[in-house]
């Protein structure tokens, strides 16, 4: 067997497809050809990657759960409409099921060769980069985050300095170099000193994101692989190139012309017609030299910050003769021990090396009594290789004496290769009380009530706007639920009943909980209409939708003009009041064909599909239609516009979802609002 | 005989829905693996993943390119694995989110573009890689199924797997630029 041959084979082979005289043959020629070898090695190992990715999913079976969703909601409109005020918060479970505008690939606009874009002039002018200086400025960030970048000849980082003012742990300093990292929370007061090689590949990353002939490369290959277009503009002392992808993101890369260098890159994502920018990165200082004292931080530390030096001491907690399984749990049980004897220290070393002042900060409000179980440890291979989950339940007094149950289930993982790979640490997952249900000081009170009359009394709390009561059945109460349920009236409390599938379809698989039909009065919600004369059949349509506080909610999309009626005289007479009246009374009569004559054919047909899919998940349609009274209308000169206030009250007839499965034993609402 | 991806999009905006459960069976698993190798968590990327069909179907009717299906996909599973991301952040104020984050960053990230590299071969040969590793069926039933004879099967996956080492060669040298958020 030749080269070629064999070549040919080495799939079957792999497969184990080949007839004995062929296999054979197939085998002593790879004894031989170093070659064909590492192909078939190459092939073999893919081949295992790719079992054990499908090994991963082998149990997934999403097509029931989503085909239930996406028959059932193929219908929702996309923004707000008076019904989707109506039926708000019906569902209440899981992700927000918004549809979210999905991105569209942007035509390739234009085939670019390097030449054409000058990319030899481009590399001849860079060279190298030694020293940069990179603004960062996230969507969602006040203050931009900032980088200085030193590297060396062949564009390795040297050093590195960070400043991150919007951080989870406040504003952070940062210094790194390949021995040493160094970080100052300064709004935390600690520093922490550690070795990681985690930062270089993102310094690494910018410096790359300045070099315009790596960045253009590899911009090009995508745009050959058809994953991105390409647009090429002209403009002053700039070139500016825009690279769209598939997934809807977008990049607008700004070059000096005089320098070849990049000056900044924004990425947007695009999303239906809408672009939002996400992310402004500046590049600036480029090869401007950098003082070495940049990179120290030391100096400028306050006298009594706390350190945490991980350079110097051990992290984590020994594996020692233990197994995986054993490590994690041992870690686990040490780490909540040290919580129970209050030695902070401790429990920061094993949680990584967390400042001990962190850890009294964080843990210090509230006592963990006792540890009741510990484990056993489940592997978390998706996670990383050596990573376990490690359930447990400990027994923690809130600062106001409670006694409650809190079940923690941390993620554990030996050392990373650079620190102490035989020593494992506690990475997340220790969160104590927030999500955990407490144990009331009369819990029994709560736990002897049935689900009807945890529901029952969750409404009345509701009712009285009695937000501390109304908390002990449902924890997440946020202030948009409390504005929506305030001061309502209950109408009927029905007998509970379980259900594979919630009523509508929407339960997660195996719901573990009952439900309550319940109709009650909702409190009134105010808003405003929008509404407008200003067409050719000079009759007064509405055209958007606004909140009490005069915030547009949706802008009615009107595709024709609102043309002439027969009758048109009548309706030109309206006052604006009057109009948005007879829109309201047309609408809970379900008379599409008097609607049309106030607001845009989108909405009616929203609305209709709404309606469709209110009767299909079994509400009664007529019971929920509210009354809307419609007060005084106010001309605003900007909108050009009439602004009509508007009061909704209704009745919501449906199935509160409830569950019980937690470690205080009572009811607590769980959807169905 | 499975139809393609394109005609599947096309019979969903012809008025069957139904249809988008084809699409489903022969992505949730490379969408599952994809999105547990980002999150870190098995449970999380189900419902990620869920989220991302539901999210595709409502906005099936602004995909241009239909037989860009399973790549347009994997960017509807990305970004709502940010969402989702963030609003666990939001919600536990501990390092467990973080160290998500981290995850993604570091430990898998030479493994989760082996989904988008899946994405990135011809529609033929990601078929044939579908069934054979995520439906784990042999090589036999795979040409069952398909209706083509097992030689078809064994040279198809050749090509593909040159393809994947290739693409996944290209990713390995190269840092993320237009996919890179911050």
């Amino acid at each position: 067997m030749n080269c070629a041959e064999c070549r040919d084979n080495l799939v079957a082979c792999a497969e184990g497809l080949l007839d004995r005289e062929a296999l054979l043959e197939c085998q002593s020629h790879l004894e031989i050809c170093a070659g064909c070898r590492a192909e078939y090695q190459a092939i073999t190992s893919l081949q295992q990657r790719l079992v054990s990715r499908g090994q991963a999913a082998a149990e997934v079976a999403l097509v029931e759960p989503v085909m239930q969703r996406v028959l059932q909601e193929r219908n929702e409109p996309e923004g707000e409409t008076i019904m989707s005020k109506i039926l708000k918060h019906r569902w209440g479970f899981g992700l927000s099921a918004a549809a979210g505008a999905a991105a569209i690939i942007i035509a390739v606009i234009t085939t670019l060769s390097p030449k054409a874009f000058g990319i030899e002039q481009v590399i001849e002018a860079y060279n190298h980069v030694r020293f940069l200086h990179v603004k960062t400025f996230p969507g969602d960030q006040q203050a931009p985050n900032e980088f200085w970048i030193k590297a060396d000849e062949q564009g390795r980082v040297e050093k590195a300095r960070y400043y991150l003012p919007e951080t989870e742990d406040g504003v952070k300093l940062i210094t790194w170099t390949p021995a040493k990292a160094e970080v100052w929370f300064q709004s935390k007061h600690g520093f922490l000193i550690l070795q990681t090689k985690r930062i270089e590949p993102q310094m690494r990353s910018l410096l790359e994101q300045s070099q315009p002939q790596l960045y253009m490369k590899e911009i090009l290959e995508q745009q050959k692989a058809g994953k991105v277009g390409l647009l090429i503009q002209e403009n002053g002392e700039s070139q500016v190139i825009v690279a769209t992808n598939s997934s809807g993101q977008k990049q607008v890369i700004t070059i000096d012309k005089k320098t070849d260098l990049i000056t900044s890159v924004k990425w947007y994502l695009v999303e239906g017609d809408h672009e939002v920018l996400r992310t402004r990165t500046e590049f600036s200082d480029y090869n401007v030299p950098i003082e070495d004292k940049m990179f120290e931080l030391q100096d400028q530390l306050p006298e009594d910050v706390n350190v945490a030096d991980q350079l110097t001491q051990l992290i984590g907690v020994p594996q020692g003769n233990l197994t995986d399984e054993q490590a994690a749990a041992e870690t686990v049980r040490q780490f909540f021990q040290a919580l129970v004897d209050k030695d902070y220290k401790k429990a920061g070393l094993i949680y990584g090396g967390e400042l001990e002042s962190n850890f009294k900060k964080q843990f210090g409000a509230f006592t963990v009594a006792r540890i009741i179980s510990v484990g056993p440890s489940e592997a978390q291979t998706n996670w990383v290789k050596r990573g376990f989950r490690v359930p447990c339940k400990v027994e923690i007094i809130q600062p106001d004496g409670h006694k409650s149950v809190a079940e923690p289930s941390p993620y554990v993982r030996p050392g990373d290769d650079e620190a102490h790979p035989d020593r494992w640490n506690i990475t997340g997952g220790v969160s104590l009380g927030e999500n955990a249900v407490k144990v009331l000081p009369d819990n029994e009170k709560y736990a002897a009530m049935t689900a009807e009359q945890t529901a029952r009394a969750f409404f009345e709390a509701c009712s009285r706007k009695d937000w501390n009561e109304a908390g002990n059945f449902m924890p997440y109460l946020n202030e948009q639920l409390k504005e929506y349920l305030g001061g309502l009236k209950i109408i009927s409390v029905g007998e509970s009943f379980t259900a594979e599938k919630y009523p509508g379809g929407m339960a997660p698989k195996g719901y573990p909980g009952r439900f309550v039909p319940y109709e009650i009065q909702l409190p009134p919600q105010e808003f405003n209409m929008r509404v407008s004369s200003a067409n050719p059949a000079k009759r007064c349509v509405v055209t958007g939708l606004y909140d009490s506080k005069l915030k547009l909610e949706q802008d009615f999309k009107w595709s024709t003009e609102p043309e002439v009626l027969t009758n048109n005289d009548a309706y030109a007479r309206l006052t604006p009041t009057e109009a948005a009246q007879a829109y309201f009374d047309a609408q809970s009569k379900l008379d599409w064909v008097e609607m049309r004559k106030f607001t845009s054919e989108t909405d009616v047909e929203t609305t209709k599909k709404e309606i469709a899919m209110a009767e299909k998940a079994g509400m009664d349609v007529h019971k929920i239609m509210p009354t809307v009274e419609v007060g005084e209308a106010t001309w605003s000169p900007e909108q050009s516009a009439w602004f009509v206030k508007c009061r909704m009250s209704q009745t919501k007839k449906w199935n509160l979802a409830l569950r019980k499965d937690n470690a205080a034993g009572r009811w607590q609402v769980d959807g169905g609002i | 005989m499975d139809l393609t991806d394109k005609e599947y999009v096309e019979h969903c905006r012809d008025g069957h829905p139904e249809d988008f459960g084809l699409l489903v069976a022969r992505y949730q698993k490379p969408l599952f693996a994809y999105l547990a190798s980002r999150v870190g968590d098995g449970g999380q990327a189900e419902e990620v993943a869920q989220e991302s069909f539901v999210r595709a179907f409502l906005s099936l009717k602004k995909l241009r390119k239909p037989d860009s299906f399973y790549s347009w996909l994997l960017g509807i599973a990305g970004r709502v694995a940010k969402e989702q991301f963030r609003s666990l952040a939001h919600r536990q104020r501990d390092r467990e989110a973080a160290e998500t984050m981290m995850t993604d960053a570091t430990d898998s990230r030479e493994e989760y573009p082996l989904e988008e590299a899946i994405a990135a071969l011809p529609e033929s040969q990601r078929q044939v890689i579908l069934l054979r590793y995520y439906e784990r069926l042999s090589c036999q039933e795979v040409a069952t199924r398909l209706g083509v004879p097992l030689g078809t099967v064994t040279k198809t996956l050749s090509r593909a797997y040159a393809l994947l080492r290739q693409e996944l060669a290209a990713r390995a040298g190269a840092e993320p630029t237009v996919n890179q958020t911050q």
